[in-house]
């Protein structure tokens, strides 16, 4: 691996001594060719006062000359090097953008050169993330082992209790009602785990050859067919504004996408209340609108919907797991379509630009 | 003329090994086990089996191997493909290489019920095709796709049709709710709240009005059964 060699050499010298840095002797250099003029300068000026015809015309051409080459190279130099820094510097802060806005520790910066003090600056800042990516690594890793080892224990429990629940057929109604209720609680935390599962192997990118090419439309039209009893529980009318629209991805995720969507939808608006769903498919933007009337999300709290577990305080009573909007964003980042959260006006407008 | 089901298990992980044949062999039905890829193919293409449940991870030959061996001879036995994770990718490879239904670990074991009687029975009945389903007074006519409550039409939207048209051909099993979102829906999904409990409490409305009786009933943490009787 090439970054693993680059790390070795790099921990040999890790204290640099300011005498062996490159900038060091670029200085140096810089302070030569600027005493080179100065002194050639100053003689030249000190023979003009001598008036000494002879000797003016020839030494003192020469040292104008020596002076004013000595300040052309160091001009040609200087420019040259501000283009120098001044790029790496860029490259180093583009990369630092590029990971904030992405969230992706993979992208490292760019190094061509060796000698100098700001690549030597963009290796270190290279090792720095390395470190962190395989903290993160560490952290993500110890989640999934986590759902992954608890899963199947749940699984054996579960399976111990809705047994239990058909042997014992002569036990009281309230235990069996008890037991059951019990299984429907391991069925949830077995939900939870999983949805944390498929959350963490979207995020890796491991999920997702099973691209094709199919009608958003008609999975918005199904997604809609499966929850409109759900909405009419409530009272609510769903109405949708449906258009086909051709898309390559996973057809399965994408209905997921829009039930989690839809389910979010029904669950936080209030009885009677109205959603709706447009699809838009123009030239320039192919776009799923849903728009609902209920208590939408505050400002603040916008850019904290997508967090893993996030639950608005006002909204706690409101069963769920915190992991919608996570798997939602997950998906649509996998598929390159983004997501965004408005004001409705009153309620919420949640805009998917595929 | 009672048939007793004989199902071959190939799984190396030898807890859940027990753990299935056990219960399996419970119910009364006769269970072969086999720990490896090799024993796996050797029993299968040797033995006579209604329903063989296979690890897609085993040591020796792996699980998709020994599926599309058999299907490469012409074997037709029903295949259940057990799974670690829920990739999707795996789910979509293990159907092409022949695999008829698709379980992912861990599983209820209503779950791997549900899904072996049900692949039995298509198994069974491939043979006659019907046109009429029935149980306890409700007639569903797939061909002119009506339905009789105790006699009387009952109108039906055309997803509460397929449900009971999905219950009504397993009747007398126990059909889980994944198991009506993957077949009545045709989509793989974990929904965050029980929608289809929805669906079948209207669906329950329409069809139970004339009749004093519940025709689908709630299998509690298991799903729904319409009674064979």
């Amino acid at each position: 691996m090439v970054r693993a060699t680059s790390l070795t050499t790099l921990n040999g010298n890790k204290k640099r001594n300011y005498r062996s840095s490159s900038s060091f002797k670029v200085a140096t250099l810089f302070a030569v060719l600027l005493a080179f003029a100065v002194i050639a300068l100053s003689i030249s000026i000190y023979l003009f006062y001598q008036q000494n015809e002879a000797e003016l015309s020839q030494t003192f051409v020469l040292l104008s000359a020596i002076s004013i080459f000595a300040l052309l190279i160091m001009g040609v130099i200087g420019y040259l090097i501000s283009v120098f820094v001044v790029t790496r510097i860029n490259r180093i802060a583009d990369t630092a953008q590029d990971i904030i806005a992405t969230g992706d520790l993979t992208k490292r910066v760019e190094i061509d050169s060796r000698w100098d003090d700001l690549s030597f600056l963009g290796d270190v800042l290279n090792e720095m993330l390395e470190k962190i990516e395989t903290l993160m690594a560490g952290v993500q890793h110890i989640t999934d082992t986590v759902a992954h080892d608890l899963r199947t224990p749940l699984a054996r429990l579960r399976n111990k209790l809705e047994k239990n629940t058909q042997n014992n057929g002569l036990v009281g109604r309230e235990e069996y009602e008890q037991q059951a209720s019990l299984v429907k609680d391991v069925d949830s935390l077995l939900k939870t785990f999983n949805a944390l599962l498929s959350l963490s192997s979207l995020e890796s990118g491991r999920q997702g050859s099973k691209f094709e090419i199919f009608d958003v439309g008609k999975v918005v039209h199904d997604a809609v067919d499966l929850y409109m009893p759900l909405a009419e529980e409530k009272n609510q009318t769903l109405t949708v504004d449906s258009k086909a629209i051709s898309y390559s991805g996973d057809r399965d995720l994408f209905f997921q996408v829009i039930a989690n969507l839809l389910d979010n939808a029904i669950k936080f608006t209030q009885h009677e209340g109205a959603i709706k769903i447009t699809l838009k498919n123009s030239s320039n933007a192919k776009e799923i609108i849903i728009q609902d009337n209920g208590p939408g999300i505050p400002r603040s709290s916008v850019a904290k919907a997508f967090d893993r577990f996030y639950r608005d305080q006002e909204q706690q009573h409101i069963e769920g797991s915190g992991l919608g909007l996570s798997l939602v964003n997950a998906v649509l980042k996998l598929h390159k379509a983004t997501i965004t959260l408005e004001d409705n006006q009153p309620g919420l407008k949640v805009v998917v630009s595929l | 003329m009672v048939v007793i089901m004989r199902i071959l298990c190939i799984e190396d992980d030898q807890e859940l090994l027990e753990y299935v044949s056990n219960g399996l062999t419970e119910i009364g039905y006769v269970v072969d086990t086999a720990a490896d890829g090799n024993d796996g193919l050797f029993l299968s293409t040797t033995g006579q089996y209604d329903v063989l449940l296979i690890d897609r991870m085993l040591p020796g030959i792996d699980g998709l191997t020994i599926i599309k061996t058999l299907r490469g001879a012409g074997n037709i036995t029903p295949i259940l493909i057990f799974s670690a994770l829920g990739e999707v990718d795996d789910r979509v490879k293990g159907l092409r290489a022949g695999g008829d239904d698709y379980l992912v670990k861990p599983f209820a074991f209503s779950e791997l019920l549900a899904r072996i009687e049900a692949l039995d029975r298509r198994n069974r009945k491939s043979a006659d095709i019907e046109t009429c389903l029935t149980a306890q007074g409700v007639e569903l006519d797939l061909l002119t796709r009506k339905v009789k409550s105790n006699g009387a039409e009952v109108s039906l939207q055309a997803t509460e049709f397929r449900l009971l048209e999905y219950l009504l051909r397993h009747k007398g099993q126990i059909v889980t709710r994944t198991m009506l979102l993957e077949y009545v829906w045709d989509y793989h999904f974990d929904p965050q709240t029980n929608v289809i409990d929805v669906h079948i409490s209207r669906l329950r409305q329409k069809i139970d009005k004339n009749s004093d009786n519940q025709l689908i009933k709630t299998m509690r943490g298991a799903g729904y059964i319409i009674d064979d009787t």
